[in-house]
């Protein structure tokens, strides 16, 4: 009996399985590319033996130290083995023959470690490495369409041809510092020192540190890098799109049981006669609500069961770069997922659909009977007030006198509108240009107009004075971040270490802080709010922190600001702060201030050749545009998505809202036919209904969107301190997207009101 | 001599069911004139309310040809057919087909959009209707708060209201008691006296005697015709009579 209804509401049913399989294929993709990682990560890191920690000694140059750090180490009964490896930091853009450079990215030379790369799992090439020969990483290789054979140039007369290509966990993402192996380190006095520290089984990275600084009095003399936050980091992109994705799937998931909720209420509205026959029949009412139930948990099986086979296109689309980099060419399974995912899914739907069909059990029969068609009993409140029956007027009466339809038809327009415009808004700031623009105030430097940035320390000074003579700059201000500043340890803290920004001075400078202001005198600091608030300071305090690790020195907090730059760990500090406390120190960047009306990009092409033996001078929105294609990029890749999804389910939504709409008031509207309107008048109605109804969900929406809007992205956005999302409302991207909405709403009224032109006004004699 | 309102040349009318063909109008030429209220009777499946469906251009003919005062309706686009519906015909089901969700005088006005009544003047036209109707005290209710009587007469104003050339009515006692269905019966009878053209179809004697002129239809075709001449209460049994005879001999 369930079964043929399947074939009496065809539509209903394919409006059902649509909804449903949309709702469970971005549950269950956003669930695969969050989680896909995991095994392939975690055979990768057994499979390497790579080292638990690596540590970077604040005196990376300072071989003692690195000695020191391996001492204290061994003492650790968690610990198997520590090495203390050299390596060669390449300063120079590495140029690869033939096929351009490589821009953005830090790397070192490593020389090859049996203890730390004998097991790394080689894609291309063998291990044995010759002189002159090197080892690149999957994710490189990828990246910049680097082959074994092909030679990398890094300045300085160093080249290396590359042998193989290999995958390990600490060299999975190229926004961090990637390794090069090579059989042995140049010739060099400026080798740096990194201590790896490998663990006995069962012991993690932050057991270890944590362990470290237990036995020195909270003090290490380095940034630790360990294996689970690098994976974690390396797993940051599947976990940020996963997550909206998830989000999204959600809200759609209790759309959806609106949605569906309302379409069985509408065939048990139209149904009411029948079930009133089956209970005159002597049917109860479990048998009845059993009927049903059967009907709408079919769709829904099929619906979610279906989506969740087809998350695997979605999913495979955003893992493949991850499984590429590992070196692993099946893609994971999506059983495990998608059985959890139906079977959320399932349930909710079910519940839904059954908390519903117990309104069966209030038919009665006899009331159904003499009752039949009739319109709701209530009076109306607004029945003296006579309308008129232009299309305008007939769907204001539609509005008024039909609540529950028009409820519904709010609720699916804001909720589609406001997604619209959070994507719309969001595309907006990320879009790389804009996004780039505002580098300053994401990361938390100073507004300047060109970046320059050492190659050689020993001539910075001079290149500075260059600069400063030239006739288009107005002023130089000197900078570094190759500070190591570090707060007092507390057990599972985690990291202690600040990423410093030294500037010789802040005044006059456009440099954003929430509280407080940017440091005027050298006994004081401003922090990222984030580090601020854990370590319960405020604007006013002294805040205890260390040089290099241990040099301890107390300063005043003289204001906090936000940053997304190294997850809102950073502090400002000034330069003359450090020379009284004696912390050796150079600077090694420079903000440079243009005068008014003179372009960057003119003064770059009319001095950069000139500077190109000193250092790097880029347009200051370039500044960290690795770092902030790390962020936008996976957002962007989501939120496109998202915003399709969003229109399309709001369209799905009215069409299924005026479909059924229109089947309920079949009869209506051949008596309005056989009256005299056309069906063109009839559409031109159910036109006029959606529009006022989209636009009264848009005039509360935008409004309620702007004000919530920078309050969700600061709530997003507290996990790195911030506590302000400065947005600025593009009118004409907010009008575009939200007139295409509503055109699409309009185009979904016409595909729902097809049937306008179908039913033949003979049906009236059909009763 | 009478006007022709309504005429039709071989028109037919054919339904396809499980495949098989049906022919329920089979050339039929007829002609309806003004001022006249013409009954057609018929009995179950003779298609009699598929004859009323296509000469008021509510269903369209199979093959064939029906004028509206000597304009062609058949062919004709949606569009203007709809035109047709609300400013020249006016019709009446069985079953109401009142709009649940207008209330009395919004049905009643509903016919009047963009019709040939002037703007100002359609509030006044509907109250009129509705007093003439009795059903003053009922304008604001809406129609489940109706009797049935009481929405016939809703109906038949709203039919009313763009003063049609020709009223149609489906069986308009059919759902109805007795006592209301005298009442909608006395009420066209006054429209005919008042020169309005009806087109009734019914199988009810005491509905027929009230036409002017009776049809008998057939398996889709005209058995017989029979003149009555206008309706008076105190014939009503010798009118009664001889529709009996003219039935009987229809064997119906």
């Amino acid at each position: 009996m369930w079964f043929k209804k399947i074939r009496k509401k065809k539509v209903q049913s394919i409006f059902i399985v649509l909804i449903l399989m949309v709702c469970s294929m971005l549950m269950t993709s956003s669930l695969v590319i969050m989680t896909a990682g995991d095994t392939p990560y975690k055979e990768l890191t057994e499979e390497c033996g790579s080292p638990i920690v690596k540590i970077y000694p604040f005196q990376s140059k300072d071989p003692v130290i690195a000695e020191q750090i391996k001492e204290n180490m061994e003492k650790l009964d968690m610990v198997e083995q520590v090495e203390v490896v050299p390596y060669y930091y390449i300063l120079e853009k590495i140029q690869i023959d033939g096929k351009g450079t490589i821009e953005d990215y830090f790397f070192h030379l490593m020389p090859w470690d049996d203890r730390t790369h004998g097991c790394i799992r080689m894609l291309k090439g063998s291990r044995e490495l010759k002189e002159g020969q090197c080892l690149i990483s999957t994710v490189l290789s990828n990246s910049e369409e680097i082959k074994p054979g092909d030679t990398l140039n890094m300045g300085n007369g160093i080249s290396y041809q590359v042998s193989g290509i290999y995958a390990d966990p600490y060299n999975m993402n190229l926004s961090f510092d990637s390794e090069i192996i090579v059989k042995e380190n140049p010739p060099s006095e400026d080798l740096e020192y990194q201590v790896h520290v490998f663990a006995k089984e069962g012991s993690s990275g932050d057991e270890v540190i944590d362990a470290y600084r237990e036995l020195n009095d909270g003090i290490l003399e380095g940034k630790a890098i360990t294996l689970e936050t690098r994976i974690q980091n390396n797993q940051m992109t599947e976990l940020i799109v996963g997550g909206i994705l998830l989000g999204i799937s959600v809200v759609i998931l209790l759309i959806s049981g609106i949605m569906i909720r309302y379409m069985i209420k509408s065939t048990l509205i139209s149904e009411k006669k029948t079930i009133a026959i089956y209970k005159m029949l002597g049917y109860k009412n479990s048998r009845i609500i059993s009927i049903y139930l059967k009907f709408y948990g079919f769709l829904v099986v099929v619906g979610t069961v279906l989506g969740s086979s087809l998350s695997k296109v979605i999913s495979d689309s955003f893992t493949k770069n991850t499984f590429r980099n590992l070196g692993v060419t099946s893609s994971s399974s999506i059983i495990p997922v998608g059985m959890l995912c139906s079977g959320i899914i399932i349930a909710y739907a079910l519940i839904c659909v059954y908390l519903l069909l117990r309104v069966v059990g209030k038919i009665r029969p006899m009331e159904v009977f003499r009752n039949e068609g009739a319109y709701s009993g209530k009076k109306q409140k607004n029945a003296g007030k006579v309308l008129g029956f232009s299309p305008i007027h007939m769907a204001m009466r539609m509005i008024f006198r039909d609540k529950k339809n028009t409820c519904m038809l709010v609720i699916t327009c804001i909720m589609a509108t406001y997604c619209v415009n959070f994507a719309a808004t969001s595309m907006g700031i990320l879009e790389d240009d804009n996004f780039k623009a505002k580098n300053y105030y994401w990361l938390g430097f100073d507004k300047h107009d060109v970046s320059f940035s050492s190659a050689d320390l020993k001539t910075y000074e001079n290149t500075v004075e260059k600069l400063e003579k030239e006739n288009e700059v107005e002023k130089v201000i000197k900078t570094t971040t190759q500070i190591a500043v570090s707060v007092p340890w507390e057990k599972g803290m985690g990291d202690t270490i600040l990423s410093t920004m030294v500037y010789d001075t802040y005044e006059n400078l456009d440099m954003p802080v929430i509280q407080g202001r940017n440091p005027a005198h050298s006994d004081e600091i401003a922090m990222g709010s984030l580090m601020a608030e854990k370590m319960n300071k405020q604007v006013g305090d002294y805040v205890d922190i260390y040089f290099n690790g241990n040099q301890k020195v107390t300063l005043l907090l003289c204001g906090t600001y936000q940053s997304l730059y190294d997850m809102g760990k950073s502090c400002r500090l000034l330069g003359k702060t450090l020379e009284e406390k004696g912390v050796s120190f150079q600077y090694g960047e420079a903000s440079v201030y243009l005068k008014e009306g003179i372009e960057p990009e003119k003064f770059l092409k009319d001095h950069g050749k000139k500077y190109e033996s000193d250092g790097k001078l880029i347009v200051r929105a370039e500044k960290y545009g690795n770092i902030l294609s790390m962020i936008s990029g996976p957002s962007m890749l989501a939120i496109r998505p998202f915003m399709i999804i969003a229109i399309l389910l709001g369209g799905l939504n009215i069409i299924a809202i005026v479909y059924l709409k229109n089947m309920d008031n079949r009869k209506n509207q051949s008596i309005y036919k056989a009256i005299g309107y056309s069906s063109w008048h009839l559409l031109k109605t159910n036109i006029s209904y959606v529009f006022f109804v989209a636009l009264f969900s848009m005039c509360i929406t935008i409004p309620v969107f702007i004000a919530a809007f920078p309050k969700t992205m600061v709530l997003a956005f507290s996990v790195m301190g911030f506590r302000e999302y400065p947005v600025s409302y593009d009118i004409t991207v907010v009008a575009i997207s939200n007139l295409g909405t509503l055109a699409v709403y309009l185009l979904s009224v016409l595909v729902a009101s097809k049937s306008l032109y179908d039913n033949p006004i003979s049906e009236l004699t059909s009763e | 001599m009478k006007t022709c309102v309504i005429e039709t040349e071989k028109i037919c009318k054919s339904f396809v069911s499980d495949g098989e063909v049906n022919n329920v109008i089979k050339n039929l030429d007829m002609k309806l004139y003004q001022e006249d209220f013409t009954v057609i009777m018929g009995s179950s499946g003779s298609g009699k309310s598929t004859l009323l469906y296509l000469l008021s251009g509510m269903d369209k003919v199979t093959s064939g040809k029906v004028y509206l005062k000597e304009q062609e309706i058949t062919g004709l686009k949606e569009s203007a057919m709809a035109d047709i519906r609300k400013d020249s015909i006016g019709f009446v089901f069985q079953n109401m087909n009142l709009i649940p969700d207008l209330t009395l005088l919004e049905n009643v006005l509903s016919p009047s959009y963009q019709s040939k009544i002037k703007k100002g003047d359609k509030k006044k036209r509907a109250d009129a209707l509705i007093e003439k109707m009795e059903l003053s005290a009922h304008k604001n209710k809406f129609p489940n708060q109706l009797s049935g009587g009481q929405k016939q007469r809703t109906a038949i104003c709203r039919a009313l209201m763009n003063q049609p050339e020709v009223l149609f009515a489906d069986e308009p006692t059919g759902a109805l008691n007795s006592n209301a269905g005298k009442g909608v019966l006395d009420t066209f009878t006054k429209l005919h006296e008042d020169g309005q053209s009806i087109v009734m179809v019914t199988h009810d004697l005491k509905a027929a005697v009230r036409g002017s002129r009776v049809i008998f239809l057939r398996d889709g075709r005209i058995d017989g015709e029979l003149e009555q001449g206008t309706y008076r209460q105190k014939e009503e049994e010798a009118r009664e009579r001889m529709l009996y005879e003219f039935l009987k001999e229809r064997n119906w």
